[in-house]
């Protein structure tokens, strides 16, 4: 059976399964490719005599078409790895960065924070994380988490509007549904917090955040609570140390114009 | 210490913030509560080992509160918190 190993995050990590299957995953986690002949495979991902695909892992199997199975199965490699690496404060949001410090943009699924996260790269940023920012509190330093996107068809519709697909994202070789920048980030101090809440037809509102809803937005986003003494003590001092604001926005580049208006009063501010 | 002392509970994580207010989080259910500063310090009071009267005084003492008031605010805010689970049950003998 063929195996194709990745490290995710420092964490080695294989899975056996059909070419068609291999092939695919290996363009999703592109970045993250490994050379290991020796790791045995944790997942195994492959066609069933019905036609439908199958994904198997320790206490698990599920089924369904080609592309629903092959999300699943990176979604898992990622989580085990991401799991591995508690020492992370790990949030659910995207980020994007450049020379001024990072922004983080906490938010659940189908706040926009991919599109915004898209929408900054527009603007000169580069991206550290589409899902799930990885902060590094001993170093105080934001990971680039080189991921593929995960986008619908509302999100490539404002990338396409925006015209970064060509020159920012790399050719559309993945799958439907995701996309992967050119270039990231590299390990970025952090400067600015933004919750972003996609209101269509509304105009758009930004709110400075009191310390207390700062620390309720970081704590909530949390991906996993490992570590979680560490980490709250990661919280607190972000909390401390970074301004942070609501954002209601019914237009992706407008939010990002105002996200970098913000970072720059942020540099100002620190002189 | 008495058993009518109120005694915060010694699983929850309670984050003091520099503006003077504290946010406490119940790991169980996930949920977070933001005290303002006057309630952060009677939440610091409640160790079990200061009474309502003895926190109002405290309250006295820092925010300049009548020790009236500050009675019948220390007894309200306790109440709210002992509504909101987060603070520690004794067990009757």
């Amino acid at each position: 059976m063929l195996r194709t190993a990745f490290r995710v995050v420092g964490c080695p990590v294989a899975v056996g399964g059909s070419s068609d299957c291999l092939a695919l995953l290996g363009r999703l986690l592109a970045p993250f490719a490994a050379r290991s002949a020796t790791l045995a495979p944790v997942a195994h991902v492959g066609r069933r005599s019905d036609g439908l695909y199958v994904l198997e892992t320790p206490g698990h199997c599920s089924w369904g078409d080609f592309l629903t199975v092959i999300g699943e199965c990176e979604w898992w490699l990622v989580g085990r790895c991401l799991a591995a690496r508690d020492d992370l404060l790990q949030l659910h949001g995207g980020a994007a960065a450049d020379r001024r410090g990072a922004v983080l943009l906490p938010g659940v699924s189908g706040s926009g924070k991919t599109t915004l996260t898209l929408a900054l790269l527009a603007r000169g940023l580069l991206p550290l994380a589409d899902d799930a920012i990885l902060i590094d509190g001993a170093q105080g330093v934001v990971l680039p988490f080189a991921r593929s996107f995960h986008v619908d068809g509302g999100t490539l519709s404002v990338v396409e509007r925006l015209g970064i697909t060509r020159h920012l994202l790399l050719p559309d070789d993945l799958a439907p549904g995701y996309c992967r920048p050119r270039r990231w980030a590299p390990p970025s101090a952090p400067r600015l917090i933004v919750q972003p809440t996609y209101r269509p037809g509304q105009p758009l509102q930004l709110e400075r955040l009191r310390p207390a809803q700062t620390w309720m937005v970081l704590a909530g986003a949390r991906l996993a609570s490992g570590g979680a003494p560490d980490h709250f003590a990661t919280v607190a001092r972000l909390t401390e140390e970074l301004a942070a604001y609501r954002l209601w926005y019914p237009d992706a580049a407008a939010a990002a114009a105002a996200i970098d208006a913000l970072l720059a009063e942020e540099g100002a501010a620190r002189g | 210490m008495s058993h009518d002392n109120p005694r915060s509970r010694p699983d929850l994580f309670s984050q003091p913030l520099a503006d003077g207010s504290t946010v406490v989080f119940d790991p169980h259910t996930g949920t977070a509560h933001e005290l303002n500063p006057v309630g952060a310090l009677i939440w610091e009071y409640c160790d079990g080992e200061h009474s309502i009267e003895a926190i109002a005084a405290e309250l006295h003492e820092c925010f300049g509160v009548a020790l009236h008031d500050g009675r019948r605010d220390v007894q309200c805010f306790v109440d709210g918190l002992r509504q909101l689970a987060l603070l520690a049950v004794e067990a009757v003998a």
